[in-house]
């Protein structure tokens, strides 16, 4: 009888052979309340182990002691999709010799699949767990829903370690991630902070300017001619994407249009329009908050997907295949509608795709949604600062002063004629350039922040191919 | 000439698209101490509509202190104006 | 074309500057009830250097001064009136000479800044019991009066009763002003919907409002603009109607007829006027007719 059980995590360390110059993984479905990353760290730290490579779905603030790390050696280089502020600003400022790589949401799990990314061990964080390894992320009281992020670890990984903090009965219904793929079982008191896994329900922003852009969003969700029986839907957790729920609701049950599916991280809002009939399925990668992840439990139509059926290239097909429209945001876009999400205006990083180039080059109509500018700051540039979405899959810009349609996209599934079909449907089209004159008119030119010469991390696109450097930000 | 005889602050705390402005009677000349978050972007411009507006005012003599969370040029000199006439009252 | 009046406070920087983009037909900057004193000073500088930069050219910029009664709506015109607001707002009117005070002063600042004298519309704000029985001396007493605006909260204060959602404490007052206004010739607008959270309220209370025939409706809440402008806008079947008394008025008119009918009704002297107005408002609104169905 196998025994998976190990009783530490200095233990599994030990067992499943780390040593300096491996490759660990992990996945974020915990986000900022996540334990597993700085435990496995501070423990490999103690050990010794140093050159590690961290091969992270994404990086957030809880997470800062990878800092201390990196100082020190233990950890030299870093794959990852998404990289929140603290450690971000720490990369951009220089501390990293290797730059890191930044993926895709759909990018990660195809290189991991096709053997371009070895893992050597997988660190998988279990809400529940039994002693196989047969485990999920939709029970216990770290509940996080979806697992779908840590799947193609699991399948690829040489040693897959489950961690968990509820121990259950062999063996579990529903595992999300199967024995026939772990190699040990750790229990421990907690893998995560609640609070910072999740919040209740995600709450829809009240700023004015964003409701009317989210308006404006639907508006051209339906002159598209997309608002349809059968159309598929993607939008973002943040600011004005989310609010597109809220008003795509009231106008599908208005026409009486059932869609097919909405896709992506799910929220209680995608949960709300399935069940009130608006769509008819929820393939979920990431589980926003509880009543999204209680609504995978229970619902049948509420499907939870792999990293690599949500949006790999690499696959047969994926989620994104027959995608309709989806609703994105960006820190800066320019004039080819290129789209940055990895690093503010001075240079530091504070981001990263996520599925954002995924879902961009996929969907038929990608949308971006943003205000002319934040506090000064001009959203549309001449140059983004790096090239996180090439200009070539988004499709339309929606802001508080008009949208912008771009005529250069090179989809092949991309709606005919769109620019003429929202101007005929009254939308107030505006070019780019306009669109930006305005906000300079009002802002004033901004001066570009100073750039180092020291590459600090790569961007790669969906297809894995690379579509920019981000360089240091010089210290002052 | 315009003179500083009393402090004074205008703009709302905490707040984008605004700045906090305080101006008190200076030591001899003007003292500027200037904060922003979008210094790197705006820091000049904003430096200089500062004093551009206490010259309107002929003020060469006070100390004044700006935190700026992304004040446009229209928004920073309404500011600037405020505070400058409050701080030359009696 | 006003349906909406949407109340932003002058002294908040952000809102003032995305003020256009709310979607109302009119921007109501509100040097008044939301600016504390303290504050009136920098507010009043504010709003005069955003209104001079910022382009308000796609709504109708209304500036609402402090009242009479306040030691600030002197310094407030001298700030405002330079800028040639369409129109601006006089809180607190209860008699004609208290409209006659402003006009006076407004035609002065004209004069001073050399504009056009009369230039700028005033909208008295009557919010009180004695104001509402002289709304109608009041919407006479210049032709600078373009529209009136009834304020609910202080006049429920006035009348010493509580100010409820369903409103039976305004009728009298919503009543007798829109019958004042119109007996004047001028335009009226609606209290705003006090609860900015509830976003369903104000569906009945703005079609309620248009009910009764006032023009428009005031708001405090953005998310309340969109309920109001549609409550306030000729549904298509109105639009459509409209048209086919115009058709039908002109087919009349070509056969000779002394009497035209539609659907059995005849086409009297107020149903062509509202049909016209109507159609007035679906053009400025771009709202088109329906295609004809053909058999």
């Amino acid at each position: 009888m196998i025994n998976k059980i190990v009783d530490s995590i200095p233990e599994v360390i030990k067992k499943a052979g780390l040593r300096d110059g491996m490759t660990i993984s992990f996945h974020h479905h915990l986000r900022n309340g996540d334990y597993l990353l700085n435990m496995v760290l501070e423990e490999a730290a103690k050990q010794g182990i140093k050159d590690l490579t961290l091969h992270a779905s994404s990086i957030f603030e809880c997470h800062e002691p990878l800092i201390e790390h990196i100082k020190n050696g233990v950890v030299t280089k870093i794959l990852c999709n998404y990289m929140s502020k603290t450690v971000g600003t720490a990369i951009a400022s220089g501390i990293m010799k290797e730059p890191v790589v930044f993926r895709s949401h759909g990018s990660r799990p195809g290189d991991i699949c096709n053997g371009k990314t070895h893992i050597d061990i997988a660190f998988i964080g279990a809400p529940a767990s039994d002693d196989m390894g047969n485990c999920t992320g939709r029970r216990g009281k770290t509940r996080f829903g979806s697992m779908g992020y840590a799947m193609a670890d699991a399948e690829h990984a040489d040693t897959v370690v489950i961690i968990t903090d509820n121990l259950v009965e062999y063996p579990m219904p529903g595992a999300s991630i199967t024995e026939d793929y772990v190699d040990y079982v750790v229990p421990v008191e907690s893998i995560g902070d609640p609070e910072g896994i999740m919040s209740g329900t995600t709450s829809i922003t009240r700023d004015p300017v964003r409701l009317r852009m989210a308006q404006m969003a639907v508006r051209c969700i339906e002159a598209a001619g997309l608002l349809e029986d059968g159309m598929s839907f993607q939008t973002g957790a943040g600011g004005a994407t989310l609010a597109v729920s809220v008003y795509l609701k009231e106008r599908m049950l208005q026409k009486g249009v059932v869609g097919s599916f909405i896709v992506g991280g799910i929220t209680s809002y995608s949960v709300d329009l399935q069940k009130s009939g608006c769509f008819k399925a929820l393939l979920d990668v990431q589980s926003f908050d509880t009543d999204a992840a209680a609504d995978l439990e229970t619902n049948p139509a509420h499907i939870e997907v792999s990293g690599r059926r949500y949006a790999s290239a690499v696959a047969k097909s994926s989620c994104m295949t027959g995608l309709d429209c989806a609703m994105l945001g960006a820190t800066e876009i320019d004039v080819d509608f290129n789209v940055n999400v990895h690093t503010d205006s001075t240079g530091y990083i504070m981001g990263g795709s996520g599925g954002h180039t995924d879902i961009a080059e996929q969907c038929r109509m990608a949308v971006i949604i943003a205000p002319l500018f934040r506090n000064r700051l001009p959203i549309i540039l001449d140059h983004v600062r790096v090239v996180s979405t090439q200009g070539k899959y988004v499709d339309v810009l929606i802001t508080e002063k008009g949208v912008a349609v771009n005529e250069n996209v090179i989809k092949e599934n991309r709606v005919p004629d769109l620019k003429q079909k929202f101007i005929d449907a009254g939308i107030p089209v505006v070019d780019i350039h306009e669109l930006k004159a305005m906000a300079e008119q009002i802002c004033g030119v901004p001066k570009t922040a100073p750039k180092g010469d020291r590459i600090v991390a790569e961007v790669l696109g969906h297809r894995g191919e690379h579509v920019d450097y981000i360089y240091n930000v010089p210290q002052r | 000439m315009g003179r500083i005889i009393r402090t004074a602050k205008v703009g709302n705390e905490n707040q984008n698209a605004d700045c906090v402005i305080t101006i008190e009677p200076g030591t001899g000349g003007i003292e500027l101490d200037f904060t922003s978050t979008v210094e790197i972007q705006y820091g000049d411009a904003m430096k200089e509509a500062i004093y551009d507006e206490l010259s309107k005012y002929g003020i060469d003599d006070a100390r004044v202190t700006v935190v700026d969370r992304g004040a446009i040029d229209p928004v920073l000199r309404a500011r600037m104006e405020a505070v400058i006439k409050r701080g030359m009252e009696g | 074309m006003r349906r909406s009046m949407l109340f932003i406070p002058a002294a908040n920087p952000k809102q003032v500057m995305f003020a256009a983009t709310m979607g109302a037909d009119t921007i109501i900057f509100d040097l008044e009830d939301s600016v504390s004193p303290a504050e009136k000073d920098s507010a009043r500088i504010l709003l005069r250097n955003l209104l001079k930069t910022m382009d308000y050219s796609k709504i109708e910029v209304c500036v609402r001064v402090n009242s009479l009664d306040s030691p600030f709506w002197r310094e407030d015109l001298e700030e405002i009136v330079p800028l040639a607001p369409g129109l601006i707002m006089t809180p607190k009117i209860e008699t004609p000479e208290d409209v006659l005070v402003f006009d006076k002063a407004i035609s002065e600042l004209e004069e001073k800044a050399g504009l056009e004298k009369g230039g700028i519309g005033l909208v008295p704000l009557i919010e009180t019991a004695k104001g509402i029985e002289n709304s109608y001396l009041a919407a006479t007493a210049s032709p600078r009066v373009k529209a009136m605006l009834l304020g609910g909260e202080d006049y429920t204060a006035n009348l010493r009763c509580k100010r409820t959602k369903e409103g039976n404490e305004i009728d009298y007052a919503r009543k007798r002003i829109v019958n004042a206004a119109r007996a004047a010739g001028i335009e009226i607008y609606d209290t705003p919907f006090t609860d900015a959270h509830d976003d369903l309220g104000i569906i009945p209370d703005a079609e309620y409002a248009r009910s009764l025939g006032f023009t428009g409706k005031s708001a405090i809440s953005p998310r309340h603009v969109d309920a109001i402008n549609a409550a306030f806008s000729p549904s298509q079947a109105e639009v459509d109607y409209a048209y086919d008394v115009r058709d039908a008025l002109a087919e009349g008119k070509a056969k000779g007829l002394g009497v035209v009918a539609l659907r059995g009704k005849m086409i009297d002297k107020p149903v062509e006027i509202r049909a016209m107005q109507t159609i007035a408002i679906a053009e400025e609104l771009g709202i088109e007719r329906s295609p004809k169905e053909d058999d």
